[in-house]
């Protein structure tokens, strides 16, 4: 009977949902601002990768809101599986394999460096902040899997995190405090395809990679603490 | 001295008071009498005037006091009131708890009764009204125990009143955009009869129900027999009076005397029906009140049948019939002050007010039971007390106005209401005194002193009712009624004149007559109580001579017919309400799976009614 | 001049770096939220007049909308934007001393953050910014909701979760559909585009974006989260969830159906949920025992009122739904967090526990009184002046509708009524005083009892200054031309 419900209910939702998305235009032109954000772009912003300067700089906004997003997450999550004294279980952890823990160490600073890779040339090529930052967590999250008697230190996983979230806010502040607008882009925009160029788009874009990978590998890291 | 600050005096006076409790009680007690006794006298030097003004912008409207005589007599009797119940609080509150608390809300309620009478518009009248409503609220349940359910009672009650009273006055706002009761009532002679009526019967709710006007009365009488005794002077001497108040302004100053003679025709007009409806609060609460076995039970059942009368004359819009109700609201103010006060002595001094167990106090507190007289015989309408005038000039108003059946009606009332006096003043004061009693005394000269008084007015009116009479004339006139011959020994009239002198110097020559008629007879012999009893024989030790069960008989007979139906009906009312909550509430059910249907039954309902039925 | 991006960018930056002062020094976390809103509060209330005059609007990074986000400080916006530093602000003093328990300094966080959120919302000139705000609100929102890690708060984080994710998927969906449509995010520029909604993709994407805006703001009968929730969460964090956040989901609302959507002609069916709203709310409150949960439900009540009100669309309505907001706020907050040190002395949420608190704790009792005769609407405390604007918005609107409606209105008063008034008799006249010691919450949470009780009495009766500031923002959502024009100059 719920099933029934649900599914009636559904196409009505289905139903519903086909008036806008029918009105659509698909396949056109761009209209008005995303037209505006390809024509002119570059040389409003210096930034090769049209993707990234929509991002941190015409709604760097809601960036920052994205990433407080995510650290509220990270927090939340943390206080919620937050034990007053912490009591790591005697129970002695399974090896991992030779296979894997080999494996792991070798790959762990590759996948760092990449992740770095991706955040600092978020301007230029595809990727950014949240994807070098997700890379990095899956190189800790790697080291979970093998080295299973490693403690990531979620203190200072946090004084990343929180570093990270206040050079964003910085930046947005110095931006106000010279050029009257927050999270102005008041670095030059540099040469175009160049590392050093699009303004402020590298430097939040490196604070964002620190903090998300630090906030990700923090949660995975409460994820996996033990108590008896 | 301005109304303002009258008002200031009064509400400032009362949170001063309050303060000063947490210094000193004894501070505290002094300054609440002198507040009042300053109120008072404050009130008494604005006789004769008249003015408005306005003292505040509330919202972009202009709030306006107003005073003129109709409520000058009002205030004036708030102010007397509630100096009184205040004295006698002095010692009936002595040792009890939280006495700041006490003394704060009993000050408050005068305060903002007195905001009521002066207030020139409706939002001012409401505010008050409404300060006054939750005044009365913490005051009635302050007594503990089975008060919290007659004060929840009464202030859901109350809220429905204010509930009506805000819908009519915003559909007044929205005739006449604005809420000054001058302006309305000049402007609404050319209102249509169905839209005056209507209005009138909102405020009828409110007023009724705060006048206990039957069907509307139900929580009086629990909150009348659980307020501690002072307040319950107040609540009905004047409090409840309050109604009647708004019934006058809303009928007589608002609508006017013209316009709502047009409303409706003869047994099916607005006046008739609310006649008749007080006549029914005159007959069936009065035999309640018989079958009563708490003295503070009868004497609110009485305060519901005696507002009837008040309603009754004011209702019938002749001016003998408003001099009569609006005097009648006078007297019953000081009579039932007066009987709720002596009662108070007695459960001060016993500790109980269950008629059944009391007995014989009269040789113990003598002066309580003067003062329980007098009262009894204002509420019976004994010549030569108040209550004998205000009744006559409705039985006349009635009589004629070719009212056969209300004047029946109100006759019928007196009768029951002559049993129940009995009843309460043989079975606190005469017969044997249990032993536990032995031990009473007189009541304090704290609660004397106020009983005196009322005593005094109770007699005073009932020889002069010219006194007030005259200012009762000088309201009637001024709200468009025609002037009555008064003269300071009553009214002088050509259908019959009302003149207490003749009546005074009857009753002295008939006294005269009984007392040379016993001198002449031949002696009695004095015999004890309980001498008597055994006829000389051996004498019980212990209890012997019951009052319970008092009129078996007439309880018998009228039994089946004075059930409080309405009451019961309120209370199946409110269970019902409590099971439909309870279902509603229990649409959450807990389960997350119809949580989230709820948020898709609701998208899926808008979505349906665009495209399946195209609304909007 | 003070850009009012500090309003958002100094709570979430110092929100950003408690961890850092938590390791400094454990008893430095609790006074930067209290620091944070001190300052919004200042400059919200500096900003006042001058956003009076005429609204400022601020372009967040120098890009020009609709290119770029822009905030638009209004006066709607800046007479949220008091409210939330102010409740705020005497919340965070209230939770220096009230939370102990857990991981405080993620508490702090929490909180700030979901202050900012709502800051956000409240100031943000674009549809999708507005969105990311309410996912800060709503995401920190649950998470606090679980904070104290018991049983029903964790059930409840659980199911709040599930519900306000369908929610903000459902936005999420409609805001993808404008964008479709019309190519761009700034609300006023599609408030130009959008003329009527008449053709059914229009009137599609705003019912998903009020369905899912509806369940953060508990719109019957997307508001079954809400007790559960409120109930369950520490008694700041509920103070906080119902005198901001659920009012932020009603401002969402009505700038989506008044400015962006000029959607007139649904609202006699919102006006018609609103007093389904009430009714629900205010019947399932009568009959809880549970202090809290009676608090919660009313909440969905009094939020009822507030959407009828604005419903009404009159300036009369919106201006009374506008007031009834903030008296919401500062009621609802004053209860519960005198409901909090009730709970915590005596350790029960039942109502009948609350036996001699009239004695026990004398000022905290005073205030649950205050703020319960507030939200009846009795005089002389704000919820009169609120509840009169109400009602006389609905009757000058006139309509045989309107008229039933409100006096449906007026009958779920008394049911309130009747529940609050038995609360206020267990506080004071229920069993016996004798051996009752006095036991007063401390110092630091009688400082909000006591700011919130006076601004309630204070503005029950002089409501003018308020009235100024709630005349300019009720013009602001009724002049929808004005505001386009305003942004898109």
């Amino acid at each position: 009977m719920r099933k029934i419900i649900a599914l009636i209910f559904l196409a009505i939702l289905l139903w519903g949902i086909t008036k806008p998305v029918s009105r659509i235009p698909f396949g056109t032109n761009k209209i008005k601002v995303a037209e505006h954000y390809i024509t002119k772009d570059i040389t409003e912003t210096g930034a090769a990768n049209v993707v990234t300067s929509v991002v941190v700089l015409y709604r760097g906004f809601d960036t920052l809101g994205e990433v407080t997003i995510l650290f509220i997450a990270a927090i939340g999550l943390a206080s919620i599986l937050y034990l007053p004294r912490k009591k790591v279980s005697d129970e002695v952890l399974e090896e991992s394999s030779l296979i894997l823990r080999t494996g792991c160490r070798f790959l762990f600073p590759l996948i760092l460096l990449f992740g770095a890779y991706i955040f600092v040339h978020g301007h230029l090529t595809p990727g950014g902040g949240f994807q070098g930052g997700a890379i990095i967590a899956s190189g800790f999250a790697l080291i979970f899997l093998s080295c299973r008697e490693r403690v990531v230190s979620t203190v200072k996983l946090g004084v990343v995190e929180s570093l990270a979230g206040m050079t964003f806010v910085a930046v947005g502040l110095i931006g106000l405090a010279t050029g009257g607008y927050f999270l102005l882009s008041f670095l030059p925009k540099g040469t175009l395809n160049m590392l050093f160029s699009a303004g402020i788009i590298p430097v939040i874009y490196v604070a964002i990679g620190f903090k998300v990978g630090s906030e990700l590998a923090g949660i995975i890291g409460n994820l996996m603490e033990r108590t008896q | 001295m301005s109304l303002e600050m009258l008002l200031v005096i009064a509400f400032g006076g009362a949170f001063l008071t309050y303060l000063l409790g947490k210094l000193s009680p004894v501070l505290r007690d002094i300054l609440a009498v002198l507040l009042t006794l300053v109120i008072l006298a404050i009130v008494a030097l604005f006789y004769g005037r008249t003015g408005e003004s306005s003292f505040m912008n509330f919202l972009g409207f202009n709030l306006s006091l107003r005073i003129n005589t109709l409520s000058w007599l009002f205030a004036i009797a708030v102010a007397t009131l509630g100096s009184l119940s205040t004295i006698f609080s002095l010692s009936y509150m002595k040792g009890k708890e939280r006495l700041d608390f006490y003394y704060l809300m009993m000050l408050i309620v005068n305060a903002s009764m007195l905001g009521i009478v002066f207030s020139g518009d409706l939002i001012s009248f409401y505010v008050f009204w409404e300060i006054m409503s939750w005044g009365t609220f913490l005051l009635i349940s302050y007594n503990r125990g089975p008060a919290l359910a007659a004060g929840l009672k009464y202030i859901v009650m109350s809220i429905v009143g204010s509930t009506a009273y805000l819908l009519g006055m915003f559909s007044l706002y929205a005739s006449y955009s604005t809420f000054n009761i001058a302006d309305i009532a000049s402007r609404i002679s050319t209102a249509s009869p169905g839209y005056l009526l209507s209005v009138l019967v909102l405020f009828s709710i409110t007023f009724g129900i705060k006048n206990a006007l039957v069907p509307l009365h139900t929580w009086l009488p629990d909150a009348h027999s659980e307020a501690p005794s002072p307040f319950s002077a107040v609540l009905s001497g004047i409090l409840i009076k309050m109604g009647t108040y708004g019934f006058v302004i809303s009928m007589y100053v608002l609508v006017g005397i013209k316009a709502l003679s047009h409303l409706g025709h003869g047994i099916l007009s607005f006046h008739f029906m609310l006649a008749i409806l007080a006549a029914v609060t005159i007959l069936v609460p009065t035999f309640i009140a018989l079958m009563q076995d708490d003295a503070k039970r009868v004497l609110a059942w009485s305060s519901i049948a005696q507002v009837g009368y008040i309603i009754l004359g004011i209702a019938i819009g002749t001016s003998l019939g408003f001099a009569g109700g609006m005097f009648h609201f006078l007297n019953h103010a000081s009579f039932k002050a007066l009987l709720f006060m002596a009662i108070g002595a007695v459960e001060y001094r016993t500790g109980t007010r269950d008629l059944n167990s009391l007995g014989g106090i009269i040789k113990k507190m003598p002066f309580t039971f003067m003062m329980t007289l007098i009262g009894a015989l204002g509420l019976i309408g004994f010549p030569l007390t108040n209550g004998f005038v205000s009744k006559w000039l409705i039985y006349k108003t009635l009589i004629l106005g070719k009212d056969p059946f209300l004047a029946f009606v109100a006759l019928f009332g007196t009768w029951g209401t002559i049993l129940y006096a009995y009843k309460i003043l043989h079975n606190i004061f005469m017969g044997q005194l249990p032993e536990e009693y032995k031990g009473v005394e007189e009541a304090p000269f704290s609660m004397k002193f106020p009983m005196v008084i009322l005593s005094i007015i109770i007699i005073l009116f009932g020889i002069l009712p010219g006194i007030p009479l005259k200012v009762i004339n000088v309201i009637g006139v001024s709200l468009g009624f025609k002037s009555l011959a008064v003269n300071i020994w009553g009214i002088a009239s050509d259908t019959g004149a009302l003149n207490t002198i003749n009546i005074f110097s009857a009753i002295l020559v008939s006294w005269i007559v009984v007392w040379l008629i016993f001198k002449a007879a031949p002696t009695s012999l004095r015999v004890e109580q309980d001498n008597n009893y055994a006829a000389g024989s051996y004498v019980p030790t212990g209890r012997y001579l019951y009052t319970a069960n008092f009129y078996a008989p007439v309880y018998r007979i009228i039994k089946p017919y004075v059930i409080d139906v309405v009451d019961i009906f309120y209370m199946a009312l409110a269970g019902a309400v409590r099971t439909l909550c309870d279902w509603t509430r229990r649409m959450y059910t807990g389960e997350l799976g119809s949580y989230v249907m709820y948020i898709m039954l609701f998208l899926a309902v808008l979505i349906t009614m665009r495209l399946g039925f195209n609304i909007w | 001049m003070v850009n009012p991006v500090l309003l958002i960018a100094v709570p979430l930056g110092l929100a950003f770096s408690l961890p850092i002062f938590g390791l400094i020094s454990k008893r430095l976390e609790k006074y930067l939220p209290v620091i944070a809103m001190l300052f919004n509060l200042s400059l919200s209330v500096y900003l006042v007049p001058r956003v009076l005059t005429h609204p400022i609007i601020v372009y967040i990074g120098g890009w020009a909308p609709p290119f770029g986000i822009d905030l638009f400080v209004g006066p709607v916006g800046i007479f949220f934007s008091v409210i939330i530093a102010l409740v705020g602000l005497l919340v965070s003093i209230y939770a220096m001393d009230y939370i102990k328990e857990g991981d405080t300094g993620k508490y702090h966080v929490l909180f700030l953050l979901l202050l900012t959120g709502a800051q956000g919302v409240v100031l943000t000139g674009d549809i999708f910014n507005l969105f990311v705000f309410y996912e800060i609100l709503c995401i920190s929102s649950y998470a606090l909701v679980g904070y104290l890690r018991d049983r029903d708060g964790l059930e409840s984080a659980i199911k709040y979760l599930v519900q306000g994710s369908i929610g903000t998927g459902l936005v999420l969906t409609g805001i993808a559909f404008i964008y479709g449509l019309y190519g761009t995010l700034n609300m006023a520029d599609i408030a130009r585009q959008i003329n009527s909604i008449k053709p059914a993709a229009n009137f599609i994407t705003l019912a998903l974006i009020i369905t899912g805006l509806g369940v953060e703001a508990a719109i019957f009968p997307m508001n079954a989260w809400l007790p559960d929730a409120h109930s369950s969460a520490p008694s700041s964090i509920s103070a906080i969830l119902s005198g901001i956040a659920i009012e932020i989901g009603v401002y969402a609302i009505a700038r989506v159906i008044f400015t962006i959507f000029g959607a007139t002609d649904i609202l006699s069916f919102v006006a018609l949920v609103g007093i389904i709203t009430l009714l629900v709310g205010e019947m399932s409150a009568l009959k809880q025992n549970n202090i809290k949960r009676m608090l919660a439900y009313s909440s969905t009540g009094q939020i009822g009122l507030i959407v009828f009100a604005f419903a009404i669309a009159t300036s009369y309505g919106i201006e009374a739904g506008l007031f009834q907001i903030l008296n919401h706020s500062l009621s609802k907050a004053l209860l519960f967090l005198a409901a909090g040190y009730m709970i915590y002395r005596t350790g029960s949420m039942e109502i009948s526990s609350f036996e001699g608190m009239g004695k026990r704790m004398p000022l905290t009792s005073l205030g649950f009184t205050i703020g319960a005769f507030s939200l009846i609407g009795l005089p002389p405390f704000a919820g009169f002046a609120s509840k009169f604007l109400i009602v006389k918005a609905a009757l000058t609107k006139g309509g045989g509708l309107y008229t039933c409606l409100i006096a449906l209105a007026l009958v779920a008063t008394v049911i309130e009524g009747a529940y609050f008034f038995r609360v206020v008799q267990v506080l004071y006249f229920r069993g016996s005083n004798e051996n009752v010691t006095r036991q007063e919450a401390p110092v630091v949470a009688l400082v909000p009892f006591f700011v919130l009780a006076v601004l309630i009495i204070a503005i029950g009766i002089y409501p003018g200054p308020v009235m100024h500031v709630l005349n300019s923002a009720t013009s602001e959502f009724v002049h929808r031309i004005a505001y386009i024009q305003g942004v898109l100059r």
